[in-house]
């Protein structure tokens, strides 16, 4: 039922080498801040066409999921993400790198991201149609009240001033509403030039609120920005996976968290490792330890990060509607393929489409001979190149990517102020990732606003179309719960000493 | 390096970055005005959300006080200038083409992170491997994945 | 802790600078002005990657290797519905190497209804070479099996039946408008940003139906019904789907895609890539992968630019109202 001829399929020469050559050149892209997975497919899309059709699918489909891995490298070690998905690798990713503890982040990351990879791709295998129907009853009240969810996160997720990290969130929401509204045409904050009607680039907006203040603080001094503890030898290996072990709910649920993310088209890996942290903070025994280098962050937004990308491929597959940017770009490519997505591609064209997710599960379990080798010498690497060469080099690949991103220089300029902005912001107490989260869900709560503002009117009751809808009500409890759940926690402690 | 940790008993930069707030949100209030109905909304709101918030912040830290601490470590000097080298690169672009700013901008940067003493070997080695890394990126995206680096003047 | 060692950064460097002067020598050398074209041409698509005028495009590419030797560059340059390209178009490189695809009719309602940073007549378009017919599409578990089911529906109850679409202002919303007046119904548009977003409102039926085109019900097969397409005859690939035309409505239109040049192109080479794309567009194989994606071929060349466009610039300054856009 499950096709296993095709499995041998993925063991040809060719493939084998395509496979392993696009989770390197993934992982690479993917670590340098700047190149994100999306642009990596993108512009190695056109080298696909020369190969057959599982090739190509297999090929793309390594690169994406090196690169959503390859960007926890810059996340831990320059406390800026190499990609959109691993912002939240930095809140305690890097805590670990300053403590001593960055070549440990790093294989943690390798080993969370194979297992929520395989995760995400088992999911695609087995569970594509059904879960692909499910996504479909997300609408945008739901999709609506999703981002709310997401913003009360970065509520909860302040650990310190709830009140900076509230404005950092309204500033980013309103970095959002720049340019022309998608729905509703209105021309907003633009100044009246049109440089910035298309609005901010999420991209060179999270390039500029993260690497350039980092780059501004590490020229402030001539320390080394992390610890860096004597033994460079191992992999730390043993370690890393007694870690995994003890925490294997958080990465079985986090892996989970990400597939199911994956699956509504339109939220990416950023999203779904937001919600695994918080959901790991709020289950762990020690909260109190998330955003000062506990692993236990690093596996949950790396797990459920690489289990997007297996996760994206459901709706993409089954319905021809893209789950992340990345599987836009695949679309594409496969409809010059001539391949047509649909149900039919799982019964009808199935050698093409189980030979690629079979080909899937091969690339994630690569990635973990490759990963550990890559991060241990990117660790060195970073270790031995002196600030005066570290500085300029990620400088320049910030303004390569800025640039790459749409190829348009205005957006290096925009990315240089809004840094300038992020780093006098971050020194006085407003953060950088409620801003970035703001400006990443201010567009997905608008739009599911007013669509479903606008559905309900047509319907007659707005009220009950925001308040009525069943999926919609599961996600507001868990807003609630998340709201109130410190001061639930601390209640029934009160209560549990009291009455003993 | 001098620990500059500047210890406040309350919060006067959290306090002007509010009041900055306050009027921020409404100037948004104001320009919506001229939005469509539904275009209005989300600033809006979000600009009382960001009054409000600004302004029980700017109330806490006038009346419950608490003890804060910035940390404004570090060469202050350097950082203005590689902002500056970034502004300029940036600005300069797409005129003198990517290239030649991305060398100048790359060989000033490198001035300003250096803190160990200038010899003639370092300097070269550090100067020369910067400058292959470069290059060969440069061709890399321009070449080989066909990205469109702007020409400008030179290259 | 220096692990790179003077001798080993220069043995590194003589290495890397020997490729650096080969590729620097290859791309500085002047361009010849012997057969146009002699080098890769840069496609440049104002939208991002995935969508219609990025396959069309990728469609083209392997019939431009054919017929001339050259291969072209396809990039990208998305922002603000595409105004974010257009409004840069003439500031490019005019020697011929550099074309970017065009879309109507938002390179005529854009300027109409704001400050996008060009007007209609900066662009020199010099090919429209296909147009995706409008369509009503509604899901397959949908109570209207016709046309007719669904305009009694939105008479009998005005202003219920939700409709999704891409962008504000755009094609579909336009396709919509039009049919609106010429049924005298009422509908609401609920827009979506892009395609994918409005084919899953429709998938899931969050909304009662979607104007998308031809190739939406192509991609999407099974899983929709399409109630009509703005077509003057039926769409081969899509055979059991009856034009409005037959059913009594006479709307034809969708968005159509092409090319435009830098306005100071030199006219020997625009002439020399108009018969490029217009050759391209006349391969039977070409034809073949449009029209099975649905797409629907069209030859508007510079001897019919002038006359096609100032039609439907004047179409359009009727429509423009119902839309929201106050023409002067």
């Amino acid at each position: 039922m499950f096709h296993f001829q095709f499995f041998l399929d993925i063991f040809t020469p060719l493939n084998l080498i395509i496979t392993l050559a696009g989770v390197c050149a993934g992982i690479v892209i993917g670590a340098m801040p700047g190149l994100t997975a999306t642009m990596a497919v993108a512009v190695l899309v056109p080298f696909t066409f020369a190969a057959p059709p599982a090739t190509a699918l297999i090929a793309l489909g390594s690169i994406y999921t090196g690169a959503i891995y390859g960007g926890s490298y810059a996340a831990i070690l320059l406390n800026t993400p190499g990609t959109p998905s691993a912002i939240a690798t930095t809140f305690d990713g890097y805590p670990m790198a300053k403590k001593g503890d960055g070549d440990l982040a790093l294989t943690i990351a390798c080993l969370s991201s194979v297992i929520g990879g395989l995760v995400g791709a088992l999911c695609l295998i087995l569970l594509a149609p059904p879960l692909a129907h499910f996504a479909l009853s997300f609408g945008p009240v739901e999709y609506f009240w999703m981002a709310i969810f997401g913003l009360t996160l970065i509520a909860s997720l302040s650990d310190g001033n709830l009140f900076k990290a509230a404005i950092g969130g309204c500033v980013g929401l309103l970095l959002s509403m720049i340019g022309l509204a998608e729905v509703g045409g209105d021309v907003r904050f633009t100044g009246d030039s049109s440089t910035l009607l298309g609005g901010l680039d999420v991209v060179s907006a999270l390039i500029g609120l993260y690497c350039i203040p980092v780059i501004i603080d590490l020229v402030a001094s001539p320390t080394s920005h992390m610890k860096i503890s004597t033994r460079v030898s191992s992999f730390r290996l043993k370690e890393g996976l007694a870690k995994c072990w003890v925490d294997r709910f958080n990465v079985l649920r986090s892996s989970f968290i990400g597939t199911g993310v994956g699956i509504l088209p339109g939220a990416g890996g950023s999203i779904a490792s937001l919600v695994a942290y918080s959901e790991a903070r709020r289950s762990s025994k020690t909260p109190e330890n998330f955003g000062k280098g506990d692993p236990s962050g690093v596996i949950a937004t790396e797990s459920a990060n690489n289990a997007t990308v297996g996760g994206g491929f459901i709706p993409t597959l089954v319905l021809g509607i893209p789950g992340t940017p990345p599987d836009a770009v695949i679309l594409g490519a496969l409809l010059v393929q001539g391949i047509r997505v649909g149900p039919q591609l799982f019964t009808e064209q199935s050698e093409i489409v189980f030979t690629f997710m079979y080909g899937l599960i091969l690339a994630t379990l690569l990635m973990l001979p490759v990963g550990l080798l890559f991060g241990r010498y990117a660790f060195r690497l970073l270790i031995a190149t002196p600030k005066a060469l570290l500085v300029p080099i990620v400088a320049f690949l910030t303004v390569l990517g800025g640039y790459a991103v749409n190829n348009s220089a205005k957006d290096i300029v925009i990315m240089v102020v809004l840094g300038g902005i992020g780093w006098v912001l971050a020194r006085f107490g407003f953060k950088q990732s409620p801003i970035v989260l703001g400006l990443i869900l201010g567009v997905i709560a608008e739009a599911g606003f007013v669509q479903g503002y606008l559905i309900g009117k047509a319907r007659g009751n707005v009220l009950a179309e925001f308040f009525t809808r069943p999926i919609s009500m599961v996600v507001v409890a868990f807003i609630l719960l998340t709201l109130f759940y410190p001061f639930i926690r601390q209640q029934f402690g009160k209560l549990k000493s009291t009455t003993k | 390096m001098k620990s500059q940790k500047n210890v406040y008993s309350r919060d006067v930069y959290g306090l002007a970055f509010c009041m900055f707030f306050l009027i921020l949100g409404a100037a948004i209030w104001w320009v919506s005005m001229t939005y469509s109905d539904l275009g209005a909304v989300f600033p809006r709101t979000i600009a009382t959300l960001l009054i409000l918030l600004s302004a029980i912040y700017i109330v806490r830290v006038i009346v419950w006080p608490k003890e804060i601490e910035y940390d404004f470590d570090g060469s202050n000097i350097r950082r203005i200038l590689l902002f500056l080298t970034l502004v300029i690169w940036a600005f300069t672009l797409e005129v003198f083409g990517f290239l030649t700013t991305s060398i100048v901008g790359f060989i000033l940067i490198l001035l300003i992170s250096n803190y160990d003493k200038w010899t003639f070997k370092r300097a070269l080695g550090l100067v020369l491997s910067g400058l292959s890394v470069l290059i060969a990126l440069y061709i890399v995206f321009k070449v080989v994945l066909n990205v469109p680096l702007p020409k400008g003047m030179f290259l | 802790m220096k692990n790179l060692t003077t001798k080993k950064i220069l043995s590194k460097t003589k290495l890397f600078a020997a490729t650096a002067l080969v590729g620097a020598i290859g791309f500085m050398s002047p361009a010849h002005s012997a057969e146009f074209p002699d080098r890769s041409i840069n496609y440049i698509i104002p939208y991002g990657p995935g969508g219609e005028s990025d396959v069309t495009a990728r469609f083209q590419e392997p019939y431009f290797k054919e017929f001339t030797g050259q291969s072209v560059a396809i990039q990208y340059k998305p922002g603000a519905g595409g105004a974010a390209g257009w409004s840069q178009l003439n500031n490019m490189p005019n020697d011929g190497y550099t074309m970017m695809g065009v879309n109507l009719p938002h390179i005529i309602l854009q300027p109409m209804d704001k400050n996008v940073g060009y007007k209609t007549d900066d662009l020199q378009n010099i090919f429209w070479f296909h147009y995706t017919p409008d369509a009503l599409l509604v899901p397959a578990s949908s109570p209207f099996k016709t046309l007719d089911d669904f305009v009694k529906a939105a008479k009998a109850k005005p202003a219920s039946l939700t409709v999704s679409g891409s962008g504000t202002k755009s094609g579909n919303e336009l396709a919509k408008a039009r049919f609106s007046e010429m049924a005298g119904i009422e509908m609401v548009y609920i827009p979506f940003k892009g395609t994918g977003a409005s084919n899953v409102a429709l998938l899931g039926s969050q909304v009662d139906g979607s104007w998308g085109y031809t190739t939406g019900k192509v991609q999407l097969g099974d899983q929709v019904r399409c109630l009509a397409v703005a077509m003057n005859a039926r769409h081969p690939a899509i055979p059991d789907c009856p034009t409005f035309i037959e059913l009594g409505y006479d709307l034809v239109g969708g968005v159509y895609r092409g090319l435009a040049v830098p306005k100071s192109t030199p006219p020997d080479i625009q002439e020399k890539l108009v018969s490029i794309i217009k050759k391209i567009n006349s391969d039977p194989a070409f034809i073949k992968k449009m029209e099975e994606n649905g797409y629907s071929l069209v030859d508007v060349g510079p001897a019919e630019m002038t006359a096609f466009m100032t039609g439907l610039k004047n179409d359009l300054k009727k429509l423009a109202p119902s839309l929201g856009i106050k023409v002067d």
